[in-house]
């Protein structure tokens, strides 16, 4: 079973900056739904004990990245936005839907939740 | 005044065993700038838990990848166990370990063939896939299949390795042993792997933590972290310290992998003699209770993540899997600017690349 705190999606950085400067390192982010929100668990490691923080956000809310404090979660934070459709806002590299989808691929595929894709140049909107 | 040019490297290419495309900036022969695309193998299995139960998804975990899927079969299996509160039976975690070592010895050997083949060693890539000959066929003597063995069930595994089929396979790990050792005389003494290998790809201890490399990348830049510390299965039991070298560069995570394989033909042998006599799965009721669970497990080439929650019933509501690929791969993003062109095949072969596994 894990252990995860809730925090508010503007706290996000500030959460992510407190386990950097501490010395965890990334493991991952996890999304999933709940209740017609995503819910985005953030994991980091030190010492091999894990430590979890958890978002609810609205479907047609922005998310920090943190991939300009961890460049790791530049890959999770681009591939959940692709595939639930979380849009996720200063991204360290943002590939815009195309990382791991086709030009012409479903969009979010994962998500029950529809969205609209929003990233520039999208040939599907 | 110097130009960029923009190089596509792959999908498609001599020393990519599956299809993963980077866009290179170069300046001349260097390269500056390195852009990932994937979704060329892209197959949403984890949605799959909508429409398997969880019994089911064990057999599409083990597909996820050819190389570490009894690993991947284990490590989705620990997760659903710990959800449900059983305790699998000692046996079976001895199993378990042994079956999971023989896959990391033919991984990294697979992976040195590659690598080998990459830079021009085909002697070489013929003696490491020789070697792997042998653990293929002790894998299919022992689970019935060369490289999907679906030997993990939710509760133990399926198939047991009697006293008689454990002698022959110890014989069978002297000869890999006696290859293995022949391997890694020509990794200290060969000129053109120490050229091609020695001072490529640096990544400091810092640099390989903070990126969130796992396995072998970030153990060859001197970081010991290996889930295997941790105790799960039978590792606990065993004598087991985690292979590190301090380098950072492309030598060292070869010399650890090159190490692995021998601590890998250790650990089964203590495996063996330290598995008790006793049943090897215990039944499962048909339906999970709710929650969530984390399990990691250190795969050849790192530490896997799988993530499951269950609100009830047969079916798991979320799988989340973090493959060691995915995560090593912000370490190769940062390895590539600054190298030379001919380096990259080497470079995008240093964190053992396994595509299929990233994408799922």
């Amino acid at each position: 079973m894990i252990n995860s705190r809730e925090v508010k999606v503007d706290e996000i950085e500030k959460e992510a900056k407190y386990y950097y400067d501490n010395g965890y390192r990334f493991v991952t982010e996890t999304c999933l739904e709940e209740d017609g929100k995503f819910k985005i668990i953030y994991t980091f490691e030190r010492e091999y004990e894990l430590e979890n923080f958890h978002v609810y956000v609205n479907p047609a809310e922005e998310v920090p990245s943190i991939s300009k404090i961890y460049f790791a979660a530049l890959l999770v934070e681009n591939e959940i936005q692709e595939l639930f459709g979380v849009k996720f806002k200063n991204l360290a590299i943002d590939f815009e839907g195309l990382l791991f989808l086709g030009e012409y691929a479903p969009i979010s595929p994962q998500a029950s939740i529809e969205i609209m894709r929003r990233d520039k140049g999208d040939k599907n909107e | 005044m110097s130009d960029k040019s923009t190089i596509p490297f792959g999908p498609q290419h001599p020393v990519l065993p599956e299809p993963i495309h980077l866009k290179l900036v170069v300046e001349d022969e260097k390269v500056v700038e390195a852009y990932p695309s994937f979704g060329f193998v892209h197959r949403g299995l984890e949605m799959l838990v909508q429409k398997k139960d969880f019994n089911q998804m064990v057999y599409v975990v083990d597909h996820i990848c050819g190389i570490c899927s009894a690993m991947h079969g284990q490590a989705y299996c620990q997760a659903v166990e710990e959800l449900i509160g059983i305790d699998v039976p000692e046996r079976a975690k001895y199993l378990r370990v042994v079956w999971a070592e023989l896959h990391r010895i033919h991984s990294h050997l697979l992976w040195f063939g590659l690598l080998a083949d990459a830079f021009g060693f085909e002697n070489l890539f013929m003696l490491s896939w020789r070697i792997r000959e042998k653990i293929m066929d002790i894998l299919e003597a022992t689970a019935g299949n060369r490289v999907i063995i679906s030997v993990n069930i939710v509760g133990g595994v399926r198939r047991d390795i009697d006293t008689e089929q454990a002698k022959w396979l110890l014989d069978e790990l002297k000869e890999v042993e006696e290859g293995l050792k022949e391997l890694e005389k020509i990794v200290k003494n060969n000129y053109t792997i120490k050229q091609r290998t020695v001072g490529i790809g640096v990544l400091s201890k810092e640099d390989a933590y903070m990126f969130g490399a796992v396995g072998p990348t970030l153990r060859g830049s001197g970081v010991p972290i290996d889930m295997r510390t941790t105790g799960y299965a039978a590792y606990g039991n065993l004598d087991f310290e985690p292979v590190v070298e301090t380098d950072g560069d492309t030598y060292a995570r070869t010399i650890v992998r090159v190490r692995e394989m021998f601590q890998s033909i250790d650990l089964v042998r203590q495996a063996l003699n330290k598995m008790p006599e006793g049943e090897i799965n215990v039944k499962v009721k048909p339906n999970l209770p709710a929650g969530e669970v984390i399990t990691r497990v250190e795969q050849p080439r790192g530490e896997v993540f799988y993530y499951i929650k269950s609100s009830g019933g047969k079916n798991l509501d979320r799988l989340r899997i973090r493959t060691p690929t995915f995560a090593n791969l912000a370490s190769l993003l940062h390895m590539l600017p600054g190298s030379t062109l001919a380096d990259v095949p080497v470079l995008v072969l240093t964190i053992d690349p396994c595509i299929s596994c990233t994408e799922r």
